[in-house]
């Protein structure tokens, strides 16, 4: 099924009531421009970071912090930047590893005016738990709803990694709402998500294979004795924990691991829930080739048949360097940067993977240890990553004080991030959607990686986006609300916001990570005076609205040149760059 | 506007000319008859700012109130013998460093309006500033600009809907690398800055910093390089600039010429963008205004020479290469500044200032009188008020752009302003062209226009090209002396395609008309779209199209509310959670060129 793009399936499948969203992917490697100016190898001849994961015990200012926010967090929230003034960076990377939000948003019936639930969940409720009535047009709105809920927990994360690794995971064990369609097993899919985002990797793995929005993904849900289904048995090793290469696991082992995972079934009558059904398990004994070190899994019959799955982890977790490496590599992939070169492989990859491995599958250890290193830090480091759309677009809601409807107020609020969602698919990153079982092509097709998100078709997208959030005019959101920045607080969380060389410091500093020249500087800031060359003029007009802020004309001069320069920083292309 | 209003604003005009006693030309019928509203009439507004409030009184030096000159400002008094004099008056002179202006004043292509400002005028650069962009009155903040006003009202669904078949150039552009508020509208901005691009075309220095030798300077290059060349204007701004000429050589160490030598070569290269805006900064002359020794020199005297030889330049430019009939510039500053010098030679913020606007189509006048100055003017004086600078806008709205009275109205925030003789009547085609247009039907192109009677018209010749710059005559259509509608058709050699229509008088003199283009869609793409009205999901099926196609829904405010990809296959779009009402799907080419399909949206 994931091999089957999505023009096939829906000549398989006759789209009904029940369709979800099908909006193509545009796919960026055929884009004629990206063809002709990306990466045609690797970047060579670029100077590289050669630090290595000693504890870091460099400077620790504004630079090395905003940082730490941008690659841990999404966006530069101002309350999280104060917040790292009284920790050093150890203690900083600790509170980002170990803060977890207590109580994220559960998908909620904001859709009650726009199509009833039909479960009668009242308006403003969730209707997780409730009973499910296989309506299309509710499910639909369910589906919108998982949406907008995770895009309110990343709006509103707690000083923490915990969104990103979210985001780490949805790529690394992909599935793709669009093919299963079901708003509850996608919301478990979700929730499955958050729950190990910084847990235990094989455990993970575990509760993964038995995940109903995977067992239907990927087949695992009709895999029988009779005629077994490799789907999942083939991506668990190649797309999950080993990845592929010359002299691992055979087209036979796919086929025995297959074996060993029949039986997995999903209630698709009442509960949804995933089940054993042992009559459907293959009780042969599976003998795996010499790179599983011949390794027989013992044919089980009755309820013990669902414990072939831990002796089949064990086996491919006995692989140890294989696994860890591969994790740690696609770690650095989305944390740092594509490409994983010699030196990389040796400093960082291979102690990452030792720690990986003693840590007995733990995560947190392994972030630990990149994020409080020489290596994280190193000016090297910084400014290489081109933001993905998460980062970019809801990082610039993050940053600079987007301002959106009461969340209460559940229809606008919800509709209007149902929207976000709709850019951001149009930015070619669909959150519950990724392009295929193997994740965003960003993150692993090589040698253009990263730069697959620059496109162009997506490039003046980015531009037109920041710019409607930006301005006066704003960014549609729902027939009634548009949604923009409120700059005049975006610029109050600078110390001196009426000093015009501080504040324009201040913006660059959140916004772009790249240092510009004077030169450039210079020009932005006749920007704030609009051409003048003295402050004062720029000083007496902040002055003139923070002492009188009701009166929309003192307002209106510095929200104009607010508006001004902001989109124009973020016209730059050092803006696409973290 | 109605011939009764026109009459009526022309006599007021004899009224307005008459305080100078300075000839106005005389307004024939023909005027009213070409003031037939039509969008985008191929006419050009060069807007110069500038910016930092600029000292009318020795810019436009009112020689008959020199003694109170002398006694309120002697420390940057020019001698009344350096003033430079205009034909027809020896009451005001220009500035000595504008001998540019002088003479294109004294050949007919300067109007200079006098004591431009608004009631309670404001003193501070910001305020002042976004009362010139956005027209407003001084009490009232707007946030859109007056030209990005006017471009939302005369291209319907800009600037989300451009560019298209229909339109294919920048709405507007601002040479340099901030758009202002002027271009802002109620929809988003109508316009680009050309420093977007113009370092892949080295049209001027601009805002990039050089990309570092390591992994994050290698996605930077390549992300400058993916923007550049996406810039949806990118290849209509390269095809000008590389199509257009200068015909001059412009002054060197000039800001302002260096800008307006963009402008006449992207104009030359048949760029059929409106407005232009440009900027000379520079005019807050607070201190050492002019040189103790000379104050004929220093450096309000370097800046209006610069300003005078840049329109000098550009306007002979233009006439070299017969575009000066298409073309008018405006300067404007935010404020002038205080009849009495401040004590270090220099003047500080003002109210009224001279307006200049050139071209060959203007009506070479000064529109009102030398202000009276006090016998001894205190720091407490100002100019008085004469003409409201939303006059101005009206009337190169009406009158240059020939928009009607009613969306003159409407771009000027609901208000009515008194119009001024800023233009000469009749500089436009012998006769009027109306209704020019090409379209594609039947796979071919339709070439059509309408005139009043035509009986000094020889004939209609046809000019085709497909670069938008080498024209090959096609054929020819008689003229029936009583005018009419007329049509021509053409198989074009090339989908994306240009036409002219050149008016050839019995004399055999000619003119061109503006250039139509057309974008033929009836290669072999095939667009089906189904069901249409759609109530749960539509349905896009593409077969033959050479490229992939974007699909953007748009709701009637013009608000993206899907988007998608396809190339020759069928792309599902849900819409059940959309409002009812009418949509417009646009399917947009590698080239920019985008389709246009009503969809409506009605739920069972």
């Amino acid at each position: 099924m994931p091999h089957l793009n999505r023009a096939e399936f829906f000549d398989k499948f006759i789209p009904s009531k029940n369709t979800p969203v099908i909006i193509k992917t545009y796919d960026a490697s055929q884009d004629e421009l990206v063809k002709k100016y990306g990466n045609k190898s690797l970047p060579l001849q670029v100077k590289k970071s050669r630090s290595t994961l000693s504890p870091y015990a460099g400077p620790w200012g504004e630079k090395q912090k905003v940082h730490v926010l941008r690659r841990l967090t999404v966006g530069v929230k101002n309350t999280h930047y104060n917040a790292l003034a009284s920790l050093t960076p150890s203690q900083a990377i600790d509170v980002l590893l170990n803060t977890s939000n207590p109580s994220p948003l559960l998908p909620i019936n904001y859709y009650q005016n726009l199509q009833a639930d039909n479960q009668s969940i009242a308006y403003g409720q969730t209707w997780v738990g409730a009973p499910y009535n296989n309506d299309g047009t509710v499910n639909y709105y369910r589906y919108l709803s998982v949406r907008t809920a995770w895009f309110h927990n990343i709006l509103n994360q707690p000083m923490s990694i915990e969104e990103k690794m979210i985001a780490f995971w949805h790529n690394h064990f992909a599935t793709q709402y669009a093919m299963v369609g079901d708003a509850r097993l996608f919301h478990e899919y979700v929730l499955l998500l958050r729950q190990h985002a910084l847990g235990n990797f094989k455990t993970f793995v575990k509760d993964i294979t038995k995940n109903g929005m995977m067992l239907i993904y990927l087949n695992g849900a009709w895999n029988n004795q009779w005629s077994p289904d490799e789907n999942y048995a083939r991506e668990l090793q190649e797309l999950f924990t080993l990845g592929k290469g010359p002299n691992m696991y055979t087209e036979n082992d796919i086929k025995l691991a297959a074996k060993v995972l029949t039986g997995f079934r999903l209630d698709t009558n009442t509960s949804y829930n995933y089940f054993y059904d042992s009559s459907w398990h293959d009780t042969s004994n599976k003998v795996f080739s010499s790179f599983y070190n011949s390794t027989t899994i013992v044919g089980q019959s009755g309820a013990a048949g669902e414990t072939e799955l831990d002796a089949l982890l064990t086996m491919i977790f006995a692989k140890t360097n294989i696994v860890a490496k591969f994790i740690c590599r696609k770690i650095y992939r989305f944390f740092m940067h594509y490409d994983i070169d010699s030196d990389i492989e040796t400093n960082i990859i291979t102690p990452l993977a030792q720690t990986f491995i003693s840590s007995n599958w733990e995560i947190k250890p392994v972030l630990e240890q990149l994020f409080k290193s020489y290596h994280f830090f190193d000016p090297l480091s910084m400014d290489s990553v081109i933001r993905n759309p998460m980062d970019f677009y809801l990082g610039f809601m993050n940053t600079a004080h987007v301002e959106f409807p009461a969340t209460t107020s559940y229809e606008d609020y919800h509709w209007s991030l149902s929207t976000m969602g709709y850019l951001m698919d149009g930015l070619a990153m669909s959150i519950g959607d990724p392009p295929s079982v193997s994740g965003w092509t960003a993150y692993y097709q090589t040698p253009q990686f990263h730069q697959l998100w620059i496109n162009s078709d997506s490039i003046t997208k980015r531009m037109s986006y920041i710019d409607n959030l930006a301005n006066a005019w704003g960014q549609w959101a729902t027939p009634t609300i548009t949604v923009r920045s409120n700059v005049i607080a975006f610029a109050q969380d600078c110390s001196s916001p009426g000093d015009p060389d501080i504040l324009l410091d201040f913006f660059l500093s959140r916004l772009l990570s790249f240092t510009l020249s004077t030169t450039s500087k210079t020009t932005l800031k006749s920007v704030l005076l609009s051409g003048q060359t003295s402050n004062y003029y720029w000083t007496q007009a902040w002055i003139n609205y923070i002492n009188d802020p009701s009166d929309p004309t003192k307002e209106g001069i510095v929200l104009s040149r607010l508006r001004a320069l902001l989109t124009l920083i973020c016209r730059t292309a050092e803006h696409q760059i973290a | 506007m109605k011939r009764r209003d026109f009459i009526k604003m022309a006599s007021m005009a004899t009224m307005a000319c008459s305080v100078n006693g300075l000839p106005v030309h005389a307004f024939g019928q023909e005027q009213a008859i070409n003031k037939k509203t039509r969008n985008s009439n191929g006419k050009i507004l060069v807007l110069i700012r500038l910016s930092g409030g600029n000292d009318g009184l020795n810019t436009l030096v009112p020689l008959d109130q020199y003694s109170a000159l002398s006694a309120a400002r002697s420390n940057i008094l020019l001698p009344s013998s350096s003033v430079l004099s205009l034909n027809g008056t020896s009451d005001t002179g220009l500035h000595p460093a504008m001998t540019a202006m002088q003479n294109l004043y004294n050949n007919g292509k300067l109007n200079i309006i006098q004591g431009v400002s608004y009631p309670d005028p404001n003193y501070s650069h910001f305020r002042a500033t976004d009362i010139f962009s956005s027209a407003s009155d001084s009490s009232l903040y707007i946030n859109s600009g007056w030209i990005g006003r006017f471009i939302e009202n005369q291209f319907t669904g800009a600037p989300l809907a451009y560019p298209n078949p229909t339109f294919l150039d920048p709405l507007s552009i601002e040479i340099g690398y901030q758009a202002s508020s002027l271009i802002y509208g109620n929809n988003g901005l109508n316009g680009m800055t050309v420093s977007n691009i113009d370092y892949f075309y080295n049209i001027q220095n601009n805002f990039v910093d050089p990309a570092p030798n390591t992994k994050g300077g290698n996605e930077l290059t390549y992300v400058r390089l993916i923007a550049q060349q996406t810039e949806s204007y990118t290849s209509r701004i390269q095809l000008a600039t590389q199509g257009g000429t200068n015909s001059v050589t412009y002054p060197s160490n000039n800001d302002l010429a260096d800008q307006l030598k963009i402008v006449a070569k992207l104009i030359s290269g048949g760029l059929q963008t409106p407005v232009y805006i440009v900027t000379i900064n520079g005019f807050d002359t607070h201190n050492d205004q002019v040189d103790s020794a000379d104050h004929t020199q220093g450096e309000h005297a370097s800046l209006l020479g610069k300003l005078s030889s840049a329109i000098g330049a550009f306007q002979q430019d233009l006439e070299n290469q017969s575009l000066d009939n298409k073309v008018v510039g405006m300067t404007f500053s935010e404020f002038g500044r205080r009849i009495k010098s401040n004590g270090s030679a220099g003047t500080d913020h003002g109210t009224s200032e001279p307006v200049f606007v050139f071209g060959s189509a203007v009506n070479p006048a000064i529109i009102g009188a030398n202000p009276v100055l006090p016998a001894n003017a205190t720091v407490n004086d100002d100019l008085p008020l004469q003409h409201d600078f939303r006059q101005i806008y009206s009337t190169i709205l009406t009158d240059w752009f020939g928009v009607s009275a009613a969306n003159t109205q409407a771009i000027m925030n609901g208000n009515n302003y008194n119009w001024l003789p800023i233009f000469s009547p009749n500089t436009t085609l012998p006769i009027s062209l109306f209704n020019a247009s090409v379209k594609a039907e039947h796979c071919e192109a339709l070439i059509s226009w309408e005139t009043a009677s035509d009986e000094l018209v020889e004939r209609y010749d046809i000019l085709y090209s497909v670069d938008a710059l080498a024209f090959e005559k096609i054929g020819a259509v008689e003229a029936r002396s009583n005018g009419g509608m007329y049509t021509f058709k053409h198989n074009p050699s090339h989908d994306l395609c240009y036409y002219k229509i050149r008016i050839v008088q019995k004399d055999s003199t000619y003119v061109d008309s503006a250039i139509l283009s057309l974008r033929m869609f009836c290669d072999t793409r095939d667009v089906l779209i189904y069901p249409n009205p759609a109530d749960t999901q539509l349905s896009i099926t593409i077969r033959g199209s050479s490229s992939a196609l974007s699909l953007t829904l748009l709701n009637i405010e013009g608000a993206v509310v899907r988007y998608g990809m396809n190339q020759n296959d069928t792309t599902l779009i849900p819409v059940y959670d959309l409002p009812e009402g009418v949509y417009t799907l646009v399917l947009t080419d590698k080239e920019y060129f985008k389709e246009f399909h009503k969809v409506v949206i009605k739920h069972a």
